[in-house]
């Protein structure tokens, strides 16, 4: 007996795809739908979603970039001030007032009339200004009488005075005896006298 | 395919599908990276927005700042001339010069080094020469350095004597060849970075006008008022006596020494006498005539102190003269022109205990035959006495001015022109007197203010405007 299998090609089971291959197509395809469905989540969400709060970031800070160039102009300008400011305050600082260095040091000189203490008088004051090392003032002068004590008194009071406060440096007593017999008493103490005074505050470069 | 044996089947389909999730996989890697570098961008970015917010919170204290210090350099830099002032400050200094009488022989402007100029602060540097007196010089600097505008003199010197051949004494001081260098600063504003608009600025400027003020003290340029000569000698002159044929005319040192210690001796008591007056301690009476010993002591004294005091000559003694004399004395005229409120009298009357005591001081002074005492005594307190008929104090009033009444009238008696030549005593009738060469009987006037009363042998008795007083023999 003879058999014909009319079954169409494909349908015969000896050309059917087998389920081993059907189910490894199938899982297949899960699989890369599932890995094309991940990327594309994350592509298209994750990726998305960054580049939106960028944005957002972006035009947030865009935003406030007027202000901040404002914020930045005012400090440059505040800057500006404060460094000329400061340098107007080192402008006026700088000086020392001579007028009362010379008053105080006439008072000094006259001392309230005193003249058992010392009568003193001066050959000439040069005032030398120097912003680094600070003013030096030159006083030579001469004590009258040959009593060595009244030119301690002197150099005490020259201490004692107002402006003493801000010297550094002051030449110690020495003198020599010399006479004027044109006057009474003829004897008198010429001695030198330097005072180097701390600088003041100077314009800074 | 369909020749394909069901391995290579299986094969193809899993090497399909496992390429496919690898290169699914690997484009979530690449993805992955992306989202991690924009998320390192949104960090940056928000980052940046927030040193923004940072920046954006810190502009009002910013714009105040500015505000202030914009407003304050604009005052600052007024202590700093412009270059129109520069050429005013010759005529300012034209100006001092008048004032204090130096004489100038040259301004010379020093080249400042272009290194010593700071940003928009460029310095100009002058010598001014002149001769002056140590008091002119001293003055002059003064008025520099209380110049509005900010001038520094960072060098000078005084050297005694004038120019070669010039002027010796001005003012009867010695005169000095006096050399100054004067630095001020010219600002510059333009250089600086441009200013910033800031909204509403003078609204703002307005509210922080107080701070503003405060932080414009920050820059104080130190002046100083000169205190003038006030009797101190010039430091730069031998101050020593003149000996031999140089001796000047005028009072020895030591003549002016004691003419000092006169009118300081004086001074101690008259100071003495004020502070008894304000003690409290002395009477009523006592305080009185002080006080009216003091005026007395006080105008003679001020009578004299100018001729004595252009008498001295001699530098320490002027000096002494100015801080032990006329100082002191001015105190004294001001403490007496200004007495302590608490001094001032409430009631303008004495109190019934002084009155009593006037009462009977006077009383005493008239019987004792001291008139002219009773008489001070009650001119001392007159104004006092004028109690109002109302008050408690009045009856001793009366009293006191009776006395003065009888004292002055006393006075005025005792004062009178009348000569008694002679009397003729009638024991029956009425006895007459030759007075001034013309007999007067009892009950005649003399005058219109006075009466002959009675005539004894001794004495005749007068009644002069109501009192009856007594002339002896």
């Amino acid at each position: 007996m003879i058999r014909i299998n009319l079954l169409p090609a494909d349908l015969r089971r000896g050309n059917r795809l087998p389920p081993r291959v059907l189910a490894a197509a199938f899982g297949a395809a899960l699989a890369v739908s599932a890995a094309v469905g991940w990327f594309g989540l994350v592509y298209f969400g994750d990726l998305a979603a960054a580049e939106d709060q960028l944005q957002s970031v972006e035009a947030k800070l865009s935003q406030r970039q007027p202000k901040v160039k404002y914020h930045d102009d005012l400090e440059t300008n505040r800057k500006d001030y404060s460094q000329r400011v400061q340098t107007i305050q080192e402008i006026g600082n700088s000086r020392r007032v001579w007028s009362k260095f010379l008053d105080e040091l006439i008072d000094v000189v006259n001392n309230n009339g005193d003249t058992e203490r010392h009568l003193a008088w001066l050959d000439s004051v040069t005032v030398k200004g120097d912003p680094k090392k600070g003013a030096k003032v030159t006083i030579p002068g001469n004590v009258q009488d040959a009593d060595k004590s009244r030119l301690a008194n002197f150099h005490e009071d020259i201490e004692a005075a107002a402006f003493f406060a801000d010297v550094s440096l002051k030449t110690d007593p020495q003198w020599t005896l010399e006479y004027d017999a044109t006057r009474i008493p003829p004897a008198f103490l010429k001695f030198p006298l330097e005072l180097q005074f701390n600088p003041s505050a100077a314009p800074k470069k | 395919m369909s020749n394909w044996s069901q391995k290579k089947l299986l094969m193809t389909i899993c090497g399909g599908a496992g390429v496919l999730c690898a290169a699914a996989a690997g484009g979530v890697y690449y993805t992955q990276g992306l989202i991690d570098e924009v998320a390192a961008q949104i960090a940056t970015q928000e980052q940046a927005v927030a040193a923004a917010d940072a920046k954006i919170a810190k502009i009002p204290n910013l714009e105040k700042d500015v505000i202030i210090l914009r407003e304050n350099l604009d005052e600052y830099v007024k202590i700093l001339p412009d270059n129109k002032e520069l050429t005013e400050f010759t005529r300012t200094l034209n100006k001092f010069e008048r004032q204090t009488g130096i004489l100038s022989t040259g301004l010379t402007n020093k080249n400042v080094r272009p290194g010593k100029t700071k940003g928009n602060f460029t310095p100009i540097e002058f010598t001014y020469d002149m001769t002056a007196t140590l008091w002119q010089a001293l003055k002059f600097i003064n008025l520099i350095e209380n110049y509005e505008r900010f001038v520094s003199i960072t060098d000078f010197s005084i050297v005694p004597g004038g120019q070669r051949g010039g002027e010796q004494q001005r003012d009867g001081d010695a005169v000095h060849t006096v050399k100054l260098t004067m630095q001020t600063y010219t600002y510059n504003k333009a250089g600086g970075a441009k200013e910033v608009t800031i909204p509403h600025y003078a609204d703002r400027k307005e509210e922080l006008r107080e701070e503003i003020w405060n932080r414009m003290q920050a820059i104080r340029i130190d002046r100083y008022e000169h205190k003038g000569v006030q009797g101190r000698r010039d430091i730069l002159v031998d101050p020593r006596e003149r000996g031999g044929d140089l001796r000047l005319d005028g009072l020895s040192q030591a003549d002016q020494r004691a003419i000092l210690d006169k009118y300081v001796d004086e001074l101690k008591q008259l100071a003495e006498m004020l502070k008894h007056i304000r003690s409290g301690e002395a009477t009523m009476f006592e305080q009185y005539t002080l006080d009216k010993r003091f005026r007395a002591e006080l105008a003679t004294m001020l009578a004299g102190i100018e001729g004595d005091g252009a008498r001295l000559s001699y530098g320490p003694v002027k000096l002494r003269w100015a801080n032990e004399v006329i100082g002191p004395l001015d105190q004294l005229q001001q403490q007496l022109d200004n007495q302590p409120v608490d001094e001032q009298r409430q009631d303008p009357y004495l109190p019934a205990a002084d009155l009593a005591q006037l009462v009977s001081d006077l009383e005493s002074d008239c019987n004792g035959g001291m008139l002219e005492q009773a008489r001070e005594r009650f001119e001392a307190v007159a104004e006092r006495v004028q109690v109002p008929t109302g008050d408690e104090r009045y009856d001793l009033a009366v009293q006191a001015r009776s006395w003065m009444v009888k004292a002055t009238t006393a006075l005025d008696f005792k004062g009178l022109d009348l000569r008694l030549q002679g009397v003729i005593v009638n024991e029956i009738g009425r006895s007459g007197v030759l007075l001034n060469g013309e007999v007067f009987e009892e009950g005649d006037f003399v005058s219109d203010e006075l009466l002959v009363k009675a005539v004894e042998e001794e004495q005749v008795w007068f009644v002069f405007r109501g009192l009856t007083l007594v002339r002896t023999m």
